[in-house]
């Protein structure tokens, strides 16, 4: 019945409007940058890029080939993988950002950042020794579920790093919330999908969590880059210099 | 099979951890003064003294009174957040986010009373985001009476 309800004609909506609200923030982000205004979110600007250029790829499929057919599931997990390469590189960016002054906490961060991927490469490995009879549906949802879980512990580290080095930068703490909302919807809709032993409903459910909390992260990050403006880091506003000096304004 | 089940629990208490800090910044946004007092005065809301009660530790939370004050004070908010000074006569996402995070606040509050794992915070998060309501209300209807006149134009009209 429930799985009656939830037809992928829903998914698709889902989806479209899920792109077409990655647009609107594409298209807000780059007249910000035109306007020189986009202080602080050129690594978001990238990262948005790939992200609106693989959903063009993905409608392209869909149009050609249909929703439910195998070349667009193909061209889906392909086009996964340098978009979770592309928010490892957002991510660093703003792990370099909430380090800004702190050369020392960078430098460990940087280190601990190299070592992801390679990480990553040996947990998969194993996943390919222990499911190689069965190599591609399984292994790219297992792999997909470590990535995505690995990026959910980063950003968690980054939360909490955040909330040490500057709490004041309400921007950026916005914007990683919005990371840690769309990589826990992912991680935990394809870890429903194993766990159940890719029972029918968690199929379904796992086809529209991810587009939901893609939908929240982008909802979230378009507040963070129209409301909230860009904090300076408390280091850099001792640096900086002040206006009007206590003795200018006594001889005024 | 147990990693993912372990994967699952620990993303989902991700999922909600990060809605609520989401939430937490929006409700930290700062309004140039109290709008809410009038609000809370013309509508004789309770939540300001259920705030106090609350945080007066020596006092015991009666989980039922106060549950229900919470909840009038928020459908008469909700309506007002709706309708007055609102001249498109919708709920911004703001509004609808922190609605919804009222809710689930109201679900958490049940549970915690269910388990007896204390009241006090979800009943303090509860008032903080009523506040909110107010503030944007009280502000609203400001905006609608005065328009964006500074203080010295809207003397100016009064002649």
């Amino acid at each position: 019945m429930c799985c009656g309800l939830l037809m992928p004609d829903h998914r698709l909506v889902l989806g479209f409007l899920d792109y077409s609200s990655e647009t609107a923030l594409f298209v807000y982000l780059l007249s910000l940058a035109l306007r020189r205004r986009c202080c602080g979110l050129t690594g978001l600007l990238a990262y948005v890029t790939v992200s609106v250029g693989v959903g063009v790829l993905r409608l392209f499929a869909v149009a050609h080939y249909g929703a439910l057919s195998q070349q667009y599931a193909l061209c889906y997990w392909l086009t996964d993988f340098p978009l979770v390469f592309a928010v490892f590189l957002l991510i660093a960016s703003f792990f370099r950002r909430a380090c800004a002054g702190r050369v020392e906490a960078w430098r460990h961060v940087r280190l601990m950042l190299t070592l992801i991927p390679p990480l990553t490469g040996a947990v998969s490995y194993i996943a390919i020794l222990r499911l190689r009879h069965s190599f591609f549906p399984y292994f790219v949802i297992e792999f997909q579920q470590d990535l995505y879980f690995a990026c959910l512990v980063l950003v968690t580290m980054l939360y909490l790093m955040l909330l040490k080095f500057d709490p004041a930068d309400e921007q950026l703490g916005l914007l990683v919330c919005g990371l840690g909302v769309m990589f826990a919807g992912f991680a935990a809709s394809y870890a429903l999908v194993i766990a159940t032993r890719w029972a029918p409903l968690a199929g379904v459910l796992s086809g529209y969590i991810p587009q939901v909390s893609d939908m929240g992260m982008v909802s979230i990050w378009l507040y963070a880059a129209a409301r909230v403006p860009k904090t300076v880091p408390a280091k850099e506003a001792q640096k900086a210099p002040k206006d009007f000096p206590a003795g200018a304004l006594a001889r005024i | 099979m147990v990693v993912a089940v372990l994967i699952l629990i620990f993303s989902t208490a991700m999922f909600f951890f990060y809605f609520q800090a989401t939430c937490q910044r929006v409700l930290r946004r700062e309004f140039d003064r109290d709008y809410f007092t009038p609000v809370v005065n013309a509508n004789r809301l309770e939540f300001p003294s259920v705030r106090k009660a609350v945080l007066d530790y020596t006092v015991p939370v009666e989980y039922s009174r106060f549950r229900m004050m919470l909840k009038c004070d928020y459908l008469a908010l909700s309506y007002l957040l709706g309708s007055a000074g609102n001249q498109q006569r919708r709920y911004s996402k703001e509004d609808r986010l922190l609605m919804l995070y009222f809710r689930l606040t109201v679900f958490s509050l049940t549970l915690r009373h269910l388990f007896h794992l204390g009241e006090r915070p979800a009943i303090l998060r509860m008032t903080a985001i009523l506040e909110y309501f107010g503030n944007v209300i009280g502000r609203r209807v400001n905006l609608a009476k005065t328009g964006y006149l500074s203080a010295s134009d809207y003397l100016l009209t009064l002649d």
